[in-house]
């Protein structure tokens, strides 16, 4: 018997982006031009990027751990690592006995088979055999709500249906470690709620469940652990409750600095046909990182435009701390024609927005580029904002918690009706 | 309990056949799973099966046999079509199939891990299924003309072995450059088609020279199919021992350098398919 479930020792996973416009070379390139083709490879300037870096931890049987961070963290990459579908840069991981992966709903399912054969198909890619999964079949089948469509083809299925037969299929096929990837996102809330008391099931029957998931109330219900992850580093490693409460705390914007957001500038792809030069938010004429909703904001952005461009749009975002769009504007969204093509060189847009606009929360901004075809790939920076407020709204009450998304700044009138006015006059 | 320990990135040069051997069970549903998808919402479904190589063989009968008269090596022509062309069929569609196999589970390439090697290895097995059901028919063929099997029988698991290896080769090799490269994917429906000729199936390599026959003999599949022949159908000889040894060790080439570089490649499918 071993006495961990999985552990990982100095994990790290590097991928090398290439700034050079990159396709897969076709054989007829190589076979062609041997030459040419090694030098234009050699040419394209590529850096690293260490999605994981030196990750090191120890779980133990029976524990239930959930992985924090933001996008980008190295989180999905640590499961992907931990499923074997890429392989790391450095270190190791052990699993002991057998990983059952819930990476995406419905993965090895074949649209033209049924439901009973799907069950059995990744009965068999969890390494099982056909008479264990026939044994656990009537309990699958019962948990998925589907045995009137047992022998119908899963392309017919609603996305419900189908959730559901692949989480169970997941589950109940008893694998010492559960890994599951954000599917709680889909389905309703009530299978939802089953969801998670399933997987506390299999967490106290002494199985181990690794689980990524953007809804903290599920993270905090399940797991007693939780692993913070930073750009590829472990930022904090303990009980569930502290690990959510430090990753809410820089949701919430205290990471953010006006050098910070220079970087993520720098830090763009500098090979698009347009790029954000810098982005920078001031207020009073003064460049801030909190913002007073009392005031107006301006954004500042510079871009410059390598060729001409149909349709050039600067796209600047409002989103919550979850990351869902609240408001939109373009910067030509009040021009009275169709849109021109942009000529190359250096702009500079100011965006103002006004003031009552923003509640006291933290929001994401986010300024993007686009053109007549779509998004400008990569050209886009995102930065959590904390706002204070000091508007004419809720002045009065200071201590009420913040519904809502957006401010009105709507005009409220209440007067008395003139039957009561008596009483009203006394105060 | 077992520990499964996945380290950094190393080049292995030969696939992990241990671990392919504990995941059999899916190999024999990954099979099941294509038999089941092929004929699904096909009207006269499995019927295809013995379609394909029954117009064939009418076809070749009439073309090669009334117009040209190819020679046969002694074999009624229908009959002499009939084994070839269905273990061709054999080959073809293992070969067709198992090297898009890969491509064609991308979602799942990306997303769960086994043994990638399963995938191709899958189509073997799935198309014996067709393989038998059409040896059935050139059964049928056979005994019409009156002939009967004698004790070359026993020399059939070998030569059907030659063949399955040679395909197997092939499709390590095709399935696996065709995630990097799908020029495959277009290259190969018109090697099949060369391939027809280049293997035998229409004409005995009796005809041919020694050193012809040496020439032919580099592909296994020609021999396998003549030898197949030989043993099911009572054709007059076999090709010469030196012909045979070569093409024993150029469908071993095939197979070894085929599962070397499916070894290499598939660290990277994940990334590159």
């Amino acid at each position: 018997m071993v006495d961990f479930a999985v552990r990982a020792e100095g994990l790290g996973k590097r991928y090398r982006i290439s700034s050079a416009p990159r396709h897969t070379p076709a054989l007829r390139d190589i076979l062609g031009a041997p030459l040419a083709s090694l030098r234009e490879r050699m040419a394209a300037r590529s850096r690293d990027f260490w999605a994981l870096r030196d990750l090191s931890f120890t779980v133990r049987p029976g524990e239930a751990v959930a992985f924090l961070g933001h996008n980008g963290s190295g989180k999905s990459t640590t499961l992907k690592i931990l499923s074997r579908i890429v392989t790391p840069t450095t270190g190791w991981i052990e699993i002991a006995g057998r990983l059952g992966c819930l990476l995406e709903v419905g993965t090895g399912f074949h649209p033209d088979l049924t439901g009973r054969e799907n069950v059995f198909l990744n009965g068999a890619i969890l390494g099982m055999g056909r008479r264990e999964v026939k044994r656990k079949l009537d309990e699958i089948v019962a948990f998925a709500e589907c045995e009137a469509f047992l022998e119908v083809p899963v392309k017919r299925y609603s996305s419900g249906m189908y959730t559901r037969l692949a989480f169970a299929v997941a589950a109940h096929l008893n694998p010492d470690v559960l890994v599951i990837d954000e599917v709680l996102a889909v389905g309703d809330a009530a299978f939802q709620k089953k969801c998670l008391e399933k997987m506390n099931d299999v967490s106290r029957q002494g199985r181990t469940v690794l689980f990524v998931s953007h809804n903290m109330a599920a993270v905090e219900a399940l797991c007693g652990r939780g692993i913070l992850l930073d750009r590829g580093r472990v930022l904090f490693d303990g009980p569930v409750r502290e690990a959510v409460g430090a990753h809410l705390a820089r949701l919430d914007g205290d990471a953010f600095s006006p050098d910070r957001l220079d970087e993520r500038v720098a830090a763009l792809p500098q090979d698009c046909e347009a790029v954000i030069r810098s982005v920078a938010l001031r207020q009073d004429g003064r460049s801030v990182g909190t913002i007073s909703n009392g005031r107006e904001l301006e954004v500042l952005i510079e871009v410059e435009v390598k060729r001409p461009l149909d349709g050039f749009r600067i796209v600047f975002d409002v989103c919550d701390a979850q990351g869902g769009l609240i408001a939109r504007s373009n910067h030509d969204e009040k021009a009275d024609r169709a849109p021109d093509v942009i000529r190359p060189g250096h702009y500079q847009a100011r965006f103002t927005l006004p003031a009552a606009f923003l509640g006291p929360a933290t929001y994401g901004f986010a300024v993007a580029l686009a053109t007549a075809r779509g998004w400008l790939h990569g050209q886009r920076v995102e930065a959590a904002v904390p706002v204070v407020n000091d508007c004419a709204i809720n002045r009065m009450q200071p201590r009420r918690r913040f519904e809502g998304k957006v401010l009105i700044n709507g005009d409220w009138v209440l007067e008395a009706e003139r039957q009561n006015l008596p009483r009203a006059a006394v105060r | 309990m077992r520990v499964t320990r996945i380290e950094a990135a190393r080049d292995r040069s030969f696939p992990d056949v241990v671990e392919a051997w504990r995941y059999r069970g899916l190999l024999l549903a990954f099979a099941r799973r294509n038999l089941a998808v092929r004929y699904r919402q096909a009207a006269i479904g499995v019927a295809w099966i013995v379609l394909q190589p029954l117009i064939a063989v009418t076809l070749f009968t009439f073309v090669f046999r009334r117009v040209a008269d190819l020679p046969t090596d002694g074999m009624p022509y229908s009959a002499f079509a009939a084994i070839g062309m269905t273990a061709w069929l054999y080959f073809a569609r293992v070969v067709a199939d198992g090297s898009n196999s890969l491509v064609a589970n991308q979602a799942m390439l990306t997303k769960v891990w086994f043994p990638r090697i399963l995938l191709p290895m899958s189509h073997l097995l799935e198309c014996l299924v067709d393989y038998s059901i059409m040896l059935a028919l050139a059964g049928l063929i056979l005994l019409w003309h009156g002939v009967l099997p004698d004790g070359r029988l026993a020399f059939f698991p070998a030569f059907f072995l030659l063949l399955a290896a040679t395909a197997a080769g092939v499709v390590l090799w095709a399935s696996a450059l065709n995630v990097r490269y799908r020029d495959v994917r277009a290259a190969i429906p018109f090697l099949l088609q060369t391939g027809l000729f280049v293997s035998m199936v229409v004409v005995a390599p009796q005809v041919l020279t020694e050193r012809q026959q040496m020439i032919v003999a580099l592909n296994p599949a020609a021999v396998a199919i003549d030898g197949l022949r030989w043993c099911l159908g009572g054709a007059g000889d076999l090709l010469s021992p030196a012909s045979l040894s070569l093409a024993a060790a150029s469908a071993l080439a095939t197979l070894i350098s085929g599962a070397w570089y499916f070894a290499r490649a598939e660290r990277r499918f994940a990334d590159v398919v």
